[in-house]
């Protein structure tokens, strides 16, 4: 594992107004390590997560992704970086698979389809690979979510409380993959309520309080 | 359904009760505020029927060819038959029947009599359906230069037809019946094919419709009204909570997104529920490369019904050409084109409505985007094309200039629809603008003519210039609102 920063914050700050949500915040991120992004609701968990993605404009402060600023724009960038938030939108005419399908073809990833059907498999979406998004259930819909990062090429994951909605055996499923994420090399920064998901992942804890 | 509980009346006049409780103005100190938009909606009538009665007194002088006659006296049958179409439409999309969440939640869980409660909602879907068809039918009827009596009978027809639209759709809501949709497919169907024989000269002139059509049709429509309205009555009792709640969730999201004049986030409501009602695809795997291109193939694979508008609405033009439109030909298609292309650019809207899917695809914006117009406009360009010989009919111009035209046509289209889907929503931030309704955010003025604007203006040098000058002009303004669109920054 390299000691090198892949992901680097300085001085990121954000406010709404008078109030300041981020103060002079810093991170660094190597490859095969996990930091948790923990706090009370409203301590700005996600804020940080979208200002860190370029999603929200930080008032101050530069966020470097493996030594160069980091542009949501760049095409380098968004096949390095695998983000999984709340508001991830879908296609209504697209089913389950072909979403994946989609992804995995649009990152030339090889035999793709081979890979789909294994993520699938894993996040049991295999019955419902025919289904429209609309009709998953919530839990379904952050399976699915869960799902478009992992059947893409990545170096970075960014979670965003990503064991919300997953019942006992899915959050257990999580901690076990993000475990083997970063075995693999993989730098993670998540954000979570959950304690059992930080022990298990987290080398780092980041105490935003709140 | 027994009524062990309270009654459904004494329940709204006690909500009423609650309401004006809490009310902190009168009606009148409401229409007192307001008086300024009362008088702004009754100039603004006054000046629609003039215009209407204008209208129809320089028929009267100047359409005087058969296929101007003929295509006038059909005008307002077609007219009726498309606006009963949108009634049902929207009558199965809103419910017809439907009670807000709260409304399920407090009041349909109780023992009250559900007959009672949602027996006002039913009295208020068929007025709505009642002044859509009028107000639609009404000055159409007055420009097909019928006498006073006829236009009468044809406006009781519309609004009963309307009624018995909506009351059609509540009794097939009743048995979960999917016979409204293909009501409307089939009635939407029939104008198509009556507007195809005007644009072919197969129909000769409705004389018809001064002696008999027009009491005929009202007296079919009071039968059909009667008939409908009791069955929908009788069958309330039996509405699930289920059924109520789907059309009141929708019913919010809609009045939510037209509130906001937001007429894009409406097409996204109307397609979650055509999502959530097809429920599941056979999936098709192995897509390779431009995975969004073929996803559109796919698409239009499985829902071939938006390339079906598409090449329907090419009938518009020669419909028009035939009744001496002359250069309002472009105009016409160009307006009839474009909203059936917005319905090909579904892609291009979920990748512009928000930032979460584009940022998982790892291409610069405009290339995913682009990726997304190949197929519709393919789909524009081919419609444009195939309304060149009423373009050169209408125009009397040369082949070229014809195709060129009709290419612009098409693009036109495109770049409109592009406009419509990818354009931004409504800021409220910025300064409001003073309009006899009260102060009104400038961008949402906007936003209700955004589409129509490009429309106007990608057709405006063809009006003007109606050659190839016009139609070079007219792509490269299109070129420049589609490549604006396509890399639009957020």
């Amino acid at each position: 594992m390299s000691d090198t920063p892949l992901l680097r914050v300085r001085g990121l700050t954000r406010r709404y107004g008078d109030f300041t949500v981020l103060d002079r915040i810093d991170l660094d991120l190597a490859p095969g390590r996990a930091i948790a992004l923990r706090g009370r609701n409203g301590s700005g968990k996600s804020t940080l997560l979208r200002c860190l993605t370029g999603l929200d404009k930080p008032d101050e402060g530069d966020v470097t992704f493996d030594g160069t600023p980091y542009d949501e724009r760049s095409p380098r960038l968004r096949r390095d970086v695998a983000v999984v938030l709340d508001d991830l939108d879908f296609f209504p005419d697209l089913s389950v698979v072909e979403h994946l399908d989609l992804l995995a073809a649009a990152h030339r990833v090889p035999d793709a389809e081979t890979v789909v059907d294994d993520v699938l498999r894993e996040v049991k979406l295999i019955p419902q690979s025919g289904q429209l998004p609309t009709t998953l259930s919530s839990g379904q819909r952050r399976r699915l979510s869960l799902a478009s990062a992992f059947v893409r090429p990545r170096r970075l994951l960014v979670l965003d409380e990503p064991e919300a909605r997953l019942d006992t055996e899915g959050a257990e499923w999580l901690a076990d993959r993000l475990v083997k994420e970063k075995e693999d090399g993989l730098a993670i920064l998540f954000a979570s309520h959950s304690p059992a998901l930080i022990e298990a992942v987290a080398d780092e804890v980041v105490d935003l309080g709140g | 359904m027994a009524a062990d509980g309270g009654e459904a009346r004494d329940l709204r006049a006690l909500i009423r009760d609650w309401r004006r409780g809490r009310a902190t103005a009168t009606l009148w100190d409401v229409l007192s505020d307001y008086y300024i938009g009362l008088f702004g909606v009754v100039m603004v009538s006054a000046m629609l029927g003039n215009a209407v009665l204008g209208m129809s007194r320089e028929a009267d002088r100047a359409c005087l060819s058969l296929a101007c006659v003929t295509a006038r006296s059909w005008l307002p049958w077609l007219v009726a038959g498309a606006a009963i179409a949108l009634v049902l439409a929207l009558a199965r999309l809103l419910g017809p029947v439907s009670a807000p969440p709260a409304t399920v939640a407090w009041l349909a869980s109780s023992p009250v009599d559900r007959a009672d409660l949602l027996r006002p909602r039913l009295w208020v879907a068929l007025a709505a359906g009642a002044a859509l068809t009028l107000l639609t039918g009404l000055p159409v009827a007055l420009v097909a230069g019928l006498p006073l009596w006829a236009v009468a009978c044809l406006a009781v027809a519309g609004a009963l037809a309307g009624v018995a639209a909506v009351a059609f759709a509540a009794g097939s809501q009743q048995k979960e019946s999917n016979a409204p949709a293909r009501a409307a497919l089939g009635l939407a169907g029939a104008v198509w094919l009556a507007l195809l024989g005007v644009a072919y000269g197969w129909w000769s002139p409705l004389t018809r419709s001064a002696t008999w059509l027009a009491p005929g049709a009202a007296a079919a429509a009071t039968a059909a009204a009667a008939v409908g309205v009791r069955r929908a009555r009788g069958g309330l009792g039996t509405l699930d909570s289920r059924r109520l709640s789907a059309g009141g969730r929708r019913s919010s999201n809609l009045s939510g997104a037209l509130a906001g004049l937001d007429l894009a986030l409406a097409y996204d409501v109307v397609l979650a529920h055509r999502s959530r009602l097809r429920g599941g695809v056979r999936p098709v795997r192995g897509i390779g490369a431009a995975p969004l291109l073929r996803r559109d193939l796919v698409r239009v694979r499985r829902s071939p019904w938006g390339l079906l508008l598409l090449a329907a609405s090419v009938v518009a033009p020669y419909a028009v050409a035939r009744a001496g439109g002359g250069v309002a030909t472009i105009l016409v298609f160009v307006m009839a084109l474009w909203p059936a292309a917005a319905s090909q650019l579904l892609a291009l809207r979920v990748l512009t409505r928000g930032r979460s899917l584009i940022n998982l695809l790892p291409h610069r914006d405009w290339v995913s985007r682009g990726q997304t117009i190949l197929v519709p406009g393919a789909a524009c360009l081919a419609a444009g094309l195939a309304a060149a010989p009423a373009i050169r009919e209408a125009l009397a111009t040369s082949w070229a200039d014809s195709l060129l035209i009709a290419a612009a046509t098409g693009v036109a289209a495109l770049a409109s629809a592009v406009r419509w889907v990818a354009g931004r929503p409504p800021d409220y931030r910025v300064p409001m603008v003073s309009t006899p309704a009260g102060a009104v955010p400038g961008s949402a003025v906007a936003a209700v003519m955004r589409g129509f604007e490009v429309a106007l203006l990608a057709s405006l040098p063809m009006l003007v210039f109606p050659d190839g000058r016009g139609a070079s002009a007219s792509l490269a303004i299109s070129a420049i609102v589609v490549a604006v669109h396509l890399g639009r920054t957020d």
